[in-house]
């Protein structure tokens, strides 16, 4: 189990970060971090997963993953392989995906919503699963399809949202209806457990009341506004949940896609992160930092890339660079990783000193179990 | 690349009709049908895993598809196959079309086992030019993966010749290059042309379109293959196709829809890395949208000299083609995906790539023995069994 979740030497890298912090994991071609990234999703809801009572609900956290690479079904197994179930924690209303692989850029399935079973990831489109604000382009369908089928209740909940758009203003809107449902998600989990019947009742009619589930607690509660008055009002409120914000953690799997993709200005872009960053509690983002992106840099692909990377690494608390070894390969190393604390951090040495530069060797087994250790051991 | 007549033994079925079969998993390792012969074991009710050429990964049981050449099934990082659901983006630097020889055994193998080739850009010229059937390339997978060093690989892979249980379900062929395939009844490949037009759209959007509406419009649940030779090629794509805001969310399209239908679909592209060299973001990001990066790069000058040291060189070495190439593994799908890196397969360092006509033999590489001097040729060749002197013999890859 311990080699299978967050290596002892990992730990203090994991850990809740400070509010509004920033960390930044970077990965090149053959160094990805996805698995980085799901021990983050551990560390973040692991401990949250075991306790489900609602005294303790107060105080977890919940995380929004947005990939730009990845689907949901990847994250997923990943997760489960480390013994966090996505599903169950999006029922809960702890984690939330926003997919933006399967319909930025692919051409979205017709309308007939032909069901075959062969094809389990496309999203439904239902009658209902309008966007959630008018001129967004951001559709929410009727949660994922996968845990349509195994938690009933939790098909009212759009858990997933597909970006269509890859503008940024889209995209970000998007993100914020999930920050801003997860943070208030303790109402949102009493508007379930009453419409659920009224859902299993009416038969198919599912995505119409995940639509009108979804606009309700952003329009009930705003941002900024004391949640507790929004519930009230819908469903049982919650003994303790509804008094206190749930901290949101949000985590962007490399959104360096939409700049490479739209030719998107890199200002917009860290405007784009800060504009997402004032939602959440900390942020964790990863990019590609391959060196014909970052070194010398002279399309514009490669200076906006590289413009970007660097403003968000001034920015970031922690820095997490994975590459490969330096010197060859090895069978039994699979790449460094390079922890590099933020201008701040260097400052402020009262409340993370558990930080420190370093650099460690990592290796990820077949069944995804990573290892992390120091040189030489 | 030559290709030169050698005694080569003909398979047996070479003239076999290439029926799909259908493989079936759960009693492949029971193997009641192994011996029993192709038109008993094609009974159409088999509706367990109804798609011919497809075969669990050993590793993790998804489905995986062969590409044609048995050594780069061999490479993917154990899955003994391409699995389903992703994509290879082959590059290959300098003049040469090796790269281009491997798509070609790809869709061959697919028109073979009965999957839907689609080819991208090229006429149907490039359809007609695909090699012949020569028989089915090592049947009996397991029995690799699970003994890392069975003695029989090396005879097996090399002279192409049949073991004795090629009467179940091929999964790899063998192909010639000197032959043309002949379409089975009822397979074709489908074109999906670029559109050259003036307009400033980008060129790949009707491409994914084409490949999106033959997907969803296919409701038996076959497998395929998609094939873009020589992307970007001037000769073929319009100037503005590599401006990023085409390119790479056509890539983005394509690994939606490879993880939309991962039972369905794979595809294989090859790109001139002369044309587009790998230091630019353009093409580092090209690889980060493919599953797994494959890079060729041939040896311009060897070539020549090396191979006139075999013809000279007599008959023992003429089951060792000099390596035409050096192949890079960048990334391969699953694995890397995972977060693995460094060295995916147990090989020694280097690769080298050899295309005959018949097999595009990946193997690692070793300097061979200068011309002339038969004390180390000689000796090489008897240090085989002893392992005293590895370095100057070529070791298959084993898993």
């Amino acid at each position: 189990m311990s080699s299978r979740t967050i290596p002892p030497l990992l730990e203090p890298y994991t850990r809740l970060p400070p509010s509004t912090s920033l960390t930044l994991l970077t990965s090149v071609l053959s160094a990805s971090t996805n698995w980085l990234v799901l021990r983050y999703l551990y560390a973040a809801l692991a401990s949250a997963g075991q306790q489900q009572d609602e005294a303790s609900a107060e105080s977890d956290v919940a995380v929004v993953l947005v990939s730009f690479l990845r689907d949901g079904e990847f994250w997923r197994e990943g997760a489960r392989r480390m013994g966090l179930d996505l599903r169950r924690l999006a029922v809960q209303g702890r984690f939330a995906f926003v997919d933006g692989l399967t319909e930025l850029f692919a051409p979205p399935a017709s309308q007939s919503p032909s069901a075959s079973p062969s094809y389990p990831i496309r999203p439904a489109r239902g009658p209902g699963a309008v966007p959630p604000r008018g001129p967004l382009g951001v559709q929410a369908p009727g949660g994922a399809p996968i845990s349509a089928a195994s938690a009933p209740t939790a098909a009212s909940i759009p858990q997933t949202t597909v970006l269509d758009s890859p503008k940024l203003e889209s995209v970000g809107e998007s993100i914020k209806v999930q920050i801003r449902r997860l943070r208030t998600a303790t109402q949102g989990q009493a508007q379930t457990q009453t419409q659920s019947p009224a859902s299993v009742g009416s038969g198919l009619n599912g995505p119409r009341s995940a639509a009108s589930s979804a606009r309700a607690p952003p329009a009930a509660a705003p941002f900024g506004a004391a949640p507790a008055g929004g519930g009230a009002g819908s469903g049982r409120p919650s003994v303790s949940g509804s008094q206190q914000e749930r901290k949101v953690l949000l985590i962007v799997d490399q959104p360096d896609v939409l700049l490479a993709t739209t030719g998107v200005n890199a200002t917009d872009m860290v405007n784009w992160v800060f504009g997402l960053r004032e939602q959440v509690h900390s942020t964790t983002i990863t990019l590609a930092a391959d060196a014909p992106l970052v070194q010398s840099p002279t399309t514009p692909l490669e200076q906006a890339h590289a413009s970007f990377l660097l403003s968000l690494a001034h920015q970031a608390r922690l820095t997490v660079s994975l590459r490969l070894l330096d010197t060859g390969t090895a069978k039994d190393v699979s790449g460094v990783m390079q922890f590099t604390r933020g201008a701040d951090e260097l400052d402020d040495k009262t409340e993370d000193e558990h930080l420190e530069d370093k650099e460690l060797l990592y290796f990820i087994a077949a069944d995804g179990a990573a290892k992390v250790f120091e040189r030489g051991t | 690349m030559s290709f030169r007549k050698r005694n080569i033994v003909l398979p047996n079925n070479s003239q076999k009709t290439p029926i799909p079969q259908p493989i079936n998993a759960g009693i492949e390792g029971q193997l009641p049908l192994r011996e029993v012969h192709s038109p008993i074991t094609t009974s159409p009710p088999k509706a367990v895993q109804p798609s011919p050429g497809v075969r669990p990964s050993p590793i993790d049981g998804r489905a995986t598809i062969s590409t044609g050449a048995s050594t780069l099934d061999k490479l993917l990082a154990g899955h003994a196959g391409l699995p389903l659901g992703s994509s290879l983006l082959l590059e290959e630097s300098g003049t040469t079309d090796f790269s281009g020889a491997l798509l070609r055994y790809f869709a061959a193998e697919g028109v073979v086992q009965g999957h839907q080739v689609h080819v991208v850009g090229v006429g149907e010229q490039w359809g007609r030019e695909l090699p012949g059937l020569a028989g089915v390339a090592d049947g009996n997978p397991d029995a690799d993966i699970s003994r890392p060093n069975f003695p029989s690989d090396r005879g097996l892979s090399d002279d192409g010749s049949l073991n004795s249980t090629t009467s179940q379900a091929a999964f790899c062929h063998i192909f010639d290059l000197a032959k043309r395939l002949e379409y089975p009844a009822g397979s074709g490949i489908t074109y999906i042309p670029t559109v050259v037009n003036a307009s400033s759209s980008s060129p790949f959007h009707g491409i994914l379109e084409g490949i999106a509406t033959q997907l969803r419009s296919d409701h038996t649940g076959r497998i395929h293959r998609v094939v873009i030779p020589n992307l970007l090629s001037p000769a073929l794509y319009p100037p503005h196709a590599c401006d990023p805001t085409n390119l790479l969310p056509f890539f983005h399209g394509l690994r939606s829809l490879l993880r939309q239908f991962s039972t369905q679909l794979s595809v294989i592209m090859t790109l001139t890395l002369d044309l587009y060299p790998r230091s630019t973001g353009l093409v580092r990001w090209a690889e980060l949208l493919n599953d797994g990066v494959l890079e060729l790069t041939p040896f311009p000058h060897l070539m020549d000299s090396l191979s006139t040291s075999t013809a000279t060189s007599g008959g023992a070495n003429t089951h060792e083609q000099p390596p035409q190439g050096l192949l890079h593994v960048h990334r391969l799908p699953i694995f890397h995906e995972k977060g693995g890196g460094g060295r995916p397969n147990d090989g020694e360092g280097d690769l080298a790539f050899t295309v005959t006509r018949r097999k595009f033999t990946i193997k690692p590489f070793s300097l061979p023995p200068m011309d002339g001097d038969t004390d180390a040729q000689q000796g090489g060749a008897t240090a085989v069994g002893e392992g005293g002197n590895t370095s100057n013999t070529k070791i298959n890859i084993d898993f």
